[in-house]
């Protein structure tokens, strides 16, 4: 009897909506710039306890352009702690005729093989509707139980460029008993609640929202879009119990799941001891059991159940000799503990460019696990799954950005290090002897720094000499070259550096025509951007990270040559960051200075004509063309 | 008998490399071993000399080196009345460093039919790491808990582990069998992978049940590879029916035994311009010929081109519909025939129908994955359901249409003289109308009446019919040519003011139709101004034909650029110029595989601008490559105020061989350089 009332409970829902998927209804002003629209969307999350939810989601989306066409494709994950249930879905013609349905037999369930991990009990469904006849519909139907409240769904109606959104609700029922948490982000309003005696019922909605075009340098996507966060207060999962509500809360709750997984064999004990006990400086004792811990160790991920949240044990990690994120660092903080070094777990959202967190919602952001040593002045950040880095050094993927740090009484929100730009500096010295014909033999050193080295390094570290080769023989300016020789060196620290020497030699390097020779000094580092100014900005500018690139160019040409053309200097300095070129040639040798700094931030539209400028300018004043007339 | 290799033109490079296709065992005994020292590996047996290696000579700089890799093909009887395959594989692997880890994380694919008794199973997997700990060789065992069972998808599970306890220089060794239920399909044997390999070997051994073709392809030359032959039992217990008990046959069979090995083997390489590395592979594969039942009557699995080409078309699936009443097509044709005025026509409506309404899901398929009616009614499918669909509408409009089935490039080579359905992965159709033969492919909505995507010009394609006759498609034969006209004129007020059209040939007018497609206009446009710099104004954007899919592409714009300089430099090719070496390495290991022969020819007319004088132009040249192979002309002539210019840059096929690639790159690097060369104008000085 119950299930008759829930499928009438649908049925009215739907009849309610009235559906009506023809697409001349709708407007001309959503479908400006999309490619997608989104006609219709429900995300109604059920709460029924704190370890049991259930999402239905149901939506359609109209397919206007080839571009569109990826999204009438349907996939969606499931796990142990997530059962997704059978999906149903509709194709619509453009007059909103329905046309096709999905059958069970051609949906595929594959598993989610994501080349990070070695084993996931994660599995994907997924099904494609095919039509050659833009624009039509599709309509995609499904529902997935929960078996924890951890991760609840985001609301996003619309999800990414050139997608349009004519209407789509969130509703969260909660049993009158049970206070869950909301956070809207760009979202006018308040949502509506309506209470009955047993089930609290809150609404949000949003109405024809145009398409956004993708922009160069935008903010990330989560920034830009109207979207609503959930989490839960009192939780369940995997058999542990938590409080969301604030970061004391979660943080207790993912420290208990680690209690008693911090016992070391004692051949471990021992090499610890061995390593560190005749090293009476603290900071020594750490970078001894860092490069313990790299030397011993690597990443390996196995996503299993609560296993996602849980580490393996430290004894594991000491005879298996790998683990994920969190079993390293739980190894990690187990032998500093073991030397009497106080150190913590810290939960990030890792990734460049990625944000941290949003410090007034606790909410599950993250995705990975580092840890620190605090200390009142210089506390050291260490990553576990990098056998490489240097000991303190967060760079791109986890610097820059709030994070969570746990101990024993709950979670705190912390920073992780930025990079100045005089910390993320690339200092270059080309030396260069060009012949008459054109070709050229070339010396070049550089050092790079901080967020600048991290290509440089994994260049020295990880790749193949093929693939440095490979790497190095298609990514210089200069058309046919070859690489002679290259060789890394090392300096670790907080801020690493990386010396790079490269000699090469190319041909037909400068262009000789009768009696000119034309050369372009500036051969290794052109800005290759050029911005477009035809279509007005309508989103903030963002860059990341500053940096600081200074080159020092001394170009050799054969005797009896003469300038005839000698470019500009340039100089200029704004918000962005400056730039600046200088040329001289004295008897045979070019000397060229170039210095461009970039800073990080944050910019309004109204900004984007003068950066356009910035960039051709710059753009320009790299090609620079030298021209030497042969003296009679 | 031995049969030719696959490919029909021995070249420098197939004498220098290792080529056999096709060693039929009953017909052929060889014996070749070199003075090749098999490797005395036992699994667990691990010494302190094991250690001693520092770095080996074949690749001092690699991250990991197979010392051993062994694999044994066997059959026995199984209790389901038939035989199955035992894969016995050893390998033992040497990590050099940190990044070798990769190499200790193992899986093993295993592949099932739908129902329990047809599935792969691992058994007697054991697995050990060794490190040199304190000059004493300590040993750790794979935890069987840490072994992942995973169902990948529909037919295919997985089983990977990664190996505990690897240290620098530690030593892997890893053995397990695998039972297969698929006694015709014997796997193929790579004897080349990422990582170098000391010895590679794989020893097959076949009861006269079956005969199987081998198939070798790659440059590494065998150590050993001979083979023997030997009388085995084989006891296969027969469940019988419901009723009946089961019993036990007892089948003594010849067996024949190949030994392929290979020493020293490099590890394989990434190039550019590689149609797919996989046919760089050193690889040996098999192939089922003959079922010889010990009482009946030997049947031949690969026969020749005529029967094959005749078993495909009574195959529901792929052509047996064909065959068939195609009545139910008749009434749809009419109204997509309607009233075409001719033959071609009403052919060109077929084709388009197809073309528009259907969208193809898989691109690589040789099998329908349904009826052509309901392909027809669900207006999807893959490249085979859509390419028969095709042929069967244009049989049931009275037209000579066949179905044609090829490999695509990135799917590999095929063999001319096998018929292997694994090879094979498209299919397309063959119209033959008034003298004239046409090749459709109507799973791409952007292609044009009888042009094929670049990906089917791999070679060879095979007719499916009574005359199963080859159709070369290879790439050297496809000639594309981009024309590109300027025309700059003085305007008068010292500002030059012209147009640029650019033709496109067949294919490029097919991918830029794509990219046009999932991306905007503007997009293209944008890209084309930032060829030029800021200073010069580009407007008027337009395309010709960018819908009649058959007609060339032509893409149109005005160009406006203004002086004031003293001397002005000026590329007389302006974003035509090639201005990058496509051949960015400095060696080559294999053939240069383009997709097409280029031609790409620009013609420039320069007005000089009002107040200025030409200084001084660009010489001419004209240089051929290797002979009749390919030319590069640029020709500049001043003559009053005007410049005329004419660049072409041509190459008469696609293909060349790895000696060639110096050449080749020299080629390129000369014509970036001529066409790097400014014409020199200067103000006249009042």
């Amino acid at each position: 009897m119950k299930l008759n009332i829930f499928l009438m409970a649908l049925l009215i829902s739907s009849t309610i909506e009235g559906q009506n998927y023809n697409v001349a209804l709708i407007p001309d002003s959503l479908k400006m710039d999309a490619n997608v629209v989104k006609r219709f969307e429900e995300l109604r999350v059920i709460i029924r306890s704190p370890s049991k939810a259930i999402v239905k989601h149901k939506y359609a989306l109209t397919i206007l352009t080839e571009e569109g066409r990826r999204n009438s494709y349907y996939y969606n994950f499931y796990s142990k702690l997530r059962s997704l249930s059978d999906i149903s879905g509709t194709m619509y013609d453009a007059a909103g005729k329905p046309v096709k349905t999905i059958k069970k037999k051609d949906i595929s369930d594959v598993s989610h093989d994501d080349d990070m991990s070695l084993m996931t009990d994660s599995r994907v469904k997924s099904y494609n509707f095919y039509s050659n006849t833009l624009p039509y519909t599709v309509e995609f139907e499904d529902e997935i139980e929960y078996d924890c409240l951890f991760y609840l769904p985001k609301w996003t109606p619309q999800s990414g460029p050139g997608y349009a959104v004519q209407s789509s609700s969130l509703i969260v029922e909660a049993p009158t008993d049970y206070t869950f948490r909301f956070k809207q982000i760009l979202y006018e309003g308040k949502p509506l609640i309506t209470n009955t005696s047993k089930v609290n019922n809150y609404q949000w909605q949003v109405k024809n929202i145009a398409a956004i075009t993708e922009e160069p340098y935008q903010p990330e996507w989560d920034e830009v879009l109207t979207s609503v966060m959930l989490a839960p207060t009192k939780f369940e999962y995997g058999g542990y119990a938590g409080d969301m509500t604030s970061w004391v809360g979660f943080g207790k709750y993912v420290s208990s799941l680690m209690v008693g997984r911090d016992v070391l064999p004692e051949n471990v004990k021992a090499d610890v001891h061995r390593l560190t006990d005749q090293l009476t400086n603290r900071q020594q004792k750490i970078e001894a059991l860092y490069d313990y811990l790299q030397k011993n160790t690597r990443y390996i991920s196995i996503q299993l159940g609560i296993g996602g949240l849980q580490p393996f044990p430290a004894k594991d990690v000491a005879v298996k000799k790998y683990g994920d994120c969190k079993a390293l660092s739980n190894y990690m903080v187990s032998m500093f503990k073991e030397v009497g070094i106080k150190a913590n777990h810290v939960l990030i959202n890792a990734g460049e460019g990625e944000k941290g967190l949003d410090e007034d919602f606790p909410a599950s952001y993250f995705n990975h696990m580092i840890m620190c040593v605090p200390d009142a002045k210089d506390t050291l950040w260490l990553e576990c799954t990098d056998q490489f880095r240097s000991a303190g050094f967060m760079g791109s993927s986890t610097g820059n950005r709030q994070a969570l740090l746990l101990d024993d009484n709950g979670g705190y929100v912390v920073s992780t290090p930025h990079y100045t730009k005089t910390e993320n500096l690339q200092t270059r010295k080309v030396m260069a002897i060009v012949t008459e014909d054109g070709n050229v033999a070339v010396n070049i050193n550089t050092r790079f720094s901080g967020q600048q080295q991290e290509l440089q390094h994994s260049l020295m570290h990880t790749a193949t000499e093929e693939q440095r080769k490979k790497y190095l023989n298609r990514v210089l300016q200069i058309p046919t070259y070859k690489i002679e020789q290259s060789t890394y060196t090392e300096q670790k620290g907080k801020v690493p550096i990386v010396d790079e020497f490269i000699k090469l030699t190319a041909s037909n390097y400068a262009t000789s025509s009768g009696k000119r020779l034309f050369v372009t000094p500036n051969m290794f580092n052109q800005g290759g951007g050029r911005l477009s100014v035809d279509k007005p900005r309508k989103q903030a500018i963002q860059f990341n990270y500053p940096y600081r690139d200074v080159d020092t160019i001394v170009i050799q040409v054969p005797k009896g040559y003469k300038p005839e053309a000698i470019p500009k200097d340039v100089a200029f300095k704004n918000k962005f960051g400056l730039y600046s070129i200088s040329f001289a040639v004295s008897d045979d040798t070019i000397n060229v200075v170039r210095i461009a700094e970039g800073n990080a931030g944050l910019f309004p539209p109204s900004d984007y004509v003068e950066l356009a400028r910035f960039y051709e300018d710059k753009y320009k004043a790299d090609r620079s063309r030298i021209v030497l007339v042969k003296s009679e | 008998m031995v049969v030719d290799c696959h490919n029909p033109k021995p070249t420098n490079l197939m004498r220098k490399a290792f080529c056999s296709a096709g060693l039929f065992y009953s017909l052929l005994v060889i014996s070749l071993s070199v003075n090749a020292q098999r490797p005395k590996i036992k699994y667990g047996d691990v010494s302190i000399k094991d250690f001693e290696s520092k770095a080996y000579s074949i690749d001092s700089s690699a991250h990991a080196v197979v010392l051993a890799s062994f694999g044994e093909v066997e059959y026995e009887g199984n209790s389901n009345g038939a035989l199955s395959i035992v894969y016995k594989k050893h390998v033992r692997i040497r990590i050099m460093n940190k990044n070798g880890f990769d190499a200790g994380t193992i899986s093993i694919p295993l592949y099932t039919g739908n129902s329990s008794t047809t599935e792969e199973k691992v058994e007697r997997l054991e697995a050990q790491t060794f490190n040199l700990v304190n000059g004493k060789v300590e040993g750790m065992k794979l935890d069987s808990k840490s072994i992942f069972k995973d169902k990948l998808r529909k037919n295919l599970n997985v089983q990977k582990f990664t190996m505990p306890n690897l240290q620098e220089g530690c030593i892997i060794d890893v053995k397990y069998n695998v039972i297969s239920p698929f006694p015709t399909s014997i796997d193929g044997w790579e004897f080349q992978g990422e990582y170098p390999t000391l010895w590679s070997e794989y020893v097959v051994s076949t009861p006269a049940l079956y005969d199987f073709a081998r198939l070798m392809q790659g440059y590494q030359k065998f150590a050993v590879n001979t083979v023997s032959t030997s009388t085995q039992l084989f006891n296969i217990l027969d469940p019988g029916e419901a009723s009946q008990s089961s019993s036990l046959i007892r089948y003594t069979a010849k067996v024949v035994t190949t030994t392929m090995a290979m020493e020293n083997v490099p590890a394989l390489k990434r190039e550019d311009f590689t149609t797919t590395i996989k046919n760089h592979i050193a690889k040996v594969s098999f192939q089922v010929s003959r079922i010889n039942p010990p009482n009946g009557v030997s049947r031949s699995l690969m026969n020749t081109w005529y029967k094959a080409s005749e078993d495909l078309m009574k195959n529901p699936d792929f052509g047996e519909e064909l065959t068939g009443n195609l009545g139910w097509l008749k009434s749809e044709l009419k109204t997509i025939v309607g009233n075409a005025a001719s033959e071609q026509d009403k052919a060109k409506a077929i084709y388009n129908f197809v073309k528009k309404n259907f969208t193809c899901s898989n691109h690589s398929s040789m099998w329908k994955s349904s009826s052509l009616k309901k392909t027809f009614q669900n207006k999807s499918g893959n490249v085979a359901d859509i390419n028969l669909l095709l042929t069967a509408m244009l049989l049931a409009e009275g037209f000579d249409a066949k179905p044609v089935i090829l490999s695509t490039r990135d799917h590999g080579v095929t063999y001319d003289a096998y018929p292997i359905m694994e090879r094979m992965n498209y299919v397309i159709s063959k119209l033959e109308l008034q003298g004239q033969r046409y090749l459709l492919d109507a799973s791409y909505s952007k292609l044009g009446f009888a042009l094929l995507p670049l990906e089917c010009y791999n070679g060879s394609a095979r007719i499916i019919g009574p005359e199963p006759f080859i159709i070369r498609l290879s790439a050297d034969s496809l000639h594309e040519t981009k024309v590109t006209h300027y025309i700059m004129m003085n305007d008068g007020t010292g500002k030059l003011k012209g147009s640029i059209a650019s033709t496109f040939g067949p294919q490029e007018s097919y991918q830029i139709r794509e990219q046009l497609a999932t991306s905007s206009k503007t997009d293209y446009m944008d890209r084309i101004k930032k060829t030029y710099p800021a200073d010069m104004k580009i407007s008027d954007v337009a395309f010709d034909s960018l819908d009649i899919y058959e007609e060339p592409l032509a893409v149109k714009y005005n160009l406006e650029m203004s002086f004031d300089e003293d001397v002005v430099y000026i590329n007389p090719l302006f974003s035509e110029a090639q201005s990058d070496n496509p051949f960015k390495a400095a060696e080559r290991l294999y053939p240069v595989e383009m997709p097409y022969a280029l031609n790409e020819v620009v013609v420039s007319t320069i007005y000089v601008p009002e107040g200025y004088t030409v200084d001084e132009i660009p010489k001419s040249a004209r240089v051929k490559y290797n002979e009749d192979e390919g030319m590069f002309e640029y020709i500049l002539v001043k003559n009053g105020d005007m410049i005329q210019v004419r660049s072409i840059v041509k190459l008469n096929k696609a293909t060349f061989l790895p000696e060639d690639y110096t050449s080749l790159r020299d080629f390129f690097a000369y014509v970036v350089k001529r066409h790097s060369e400014p014409v020199v104008l200067k103000k006249i000085k009042k």
